[in-house]
């Protein structure tokens, strides 16, 4: 049986405290049948908490078997180093940044902290981010937060951020 | 309306530590396209990390725009909750807590919720018979997609503030 899908509220009481409630609902429905449940159960929900419902949002979790990757983290791998990208969008001044954990340190370019973007695992990732991955019917063209398109890979190196384990 | 859906993949490193990354991709296509977007992407990233991408969750924003009553009361606080069990057929406990109990639901010498009160009897109903939306009705489940059936209590309880900080 498919694990239910994850529908959380979050709320704002009047000293500025924040806090969450989670429920579930089962899979099988369209994205707009979920935003539908979502909107009418805030409402209920606002109708009997003295807080503001703040944020809303339904997650789905995504099955990654049968796609031949990694069932072992290699011996080297640490969370805190990570393959730090920006993208250039569509739109002057707004980029999309991300960074990824466990950053393939054989990646990276001898003697520097640069992510070799001729490496081919590198350059199908960056043409992915900036031209999409065709889907049935279409393509899906990853998107700054505000939904410009990503245009160009800006800047590509290898960071690490504070672990104290 | 959201201006772009999110998608997460957390990573896990040979520690056990884990950590995420997100990406955003416009709201235009189905869930089935996004699980295809999703799967896809996660085989370009698995090839740049050293450590297993564990998890990958696909979110989309609810729109609480059109709330009515959604506001902040005076003297509210998260950590006073209206707490509610529930059971699936099987007799699986859901619990639901939501933030800010409105202390006229509280019934006069009790921890309990006034269930006759409309608007807690509309949230108990949601519960277990389910929301209306186009199309269908959804229902909310425990974890394993197993509907709700009844519900076993719904009381007054408080959690412990959080340090200051």
């Amino acid at each position: 049986m498919a694990l239910a899908v994850s529908v959380r509220f979050d709320f704002l009481d009047d000293k500025g405290k924040t806090s969450f409630t989670k429920l579930r609902v089962p899979t099988g429905f369209s994205i707009a049948q979920y935003a539908e449940f979502g909107i009418a159960m805030a409402q209920f929900i606002a109708n009997i908490s003295s807080c503001q419902v703040t944020n809303g949002s339904v997650t789905f979790g995504i099955d990654l078997s049968g796609l031949g990757m990694k069932t072992v983290a290699g011996v080297l791998a640490d969370v805190a180093q990570k393959g730090y990208f920006a993208f250039a969008s569509a739109v002057t001044g707004f980029k999309k940044r991300l960074r990824i954990p466990t950053f393939d340190e054989a990646k990276t370019v001898a003697g520097s902290d640069g992510i070799d973007t001729v490496d081919a695992g590198i350059a199908a990732f960056t043409t992915a981010m900036t031209n999409g991955i065709v889907v049935t019917a279409g393509t899906i063209q990853p998107s700054t937060e505000r939904g410009q398109d990503l245009t160009a890979l800006s800047d590509a190196r290898e960071v690490f951020l504070k672990h104290t384990g | 309306m959201a201006l772009t859906y999110t998608i997460t993949y957390t990573f896990t490193d040979d520690s056990g530590d884990s950590a995420t990354t997100a990406i955003n991709v416009p709201t235009t296509f189905t869930l089935a396209q996004y699980t295809e977007f999703v799967r896809g992407m996660a085989a370009f990233i698995d090839d740049i990390v050293s450590g297993v991408v564990s998890f990958a969750d696909f979110t989309i924003g609810v729109d609480l725009s059109g709330l009515t009553a959604n506001t902040v009361a005076a003297t509210s606080d998260v950590e006073e909750v209206d707490s509610f069990k529930f059971l699936t057929a099987a007799g699986r406990p859901v619990l639901i807590k939501i933030p800010g109990t409105t202390e006229a639901d509280v019934v006069a010498n009790s921890d309990a919720l006034d269930q006759v009160d409309t608007e807690i009897a509309a949230f108990i109903t949601a519960m277990v018979t389910g929301v209306a939306v186009t199309g269908g009705t959804i229902s909310p489940c425990d974890v394993d997609s197993e509907s709700i059936a009844s519900l076993v209590y719904a009381r007054e309880e408080f959690r412990a503030s959080g340090k200051r900080r």
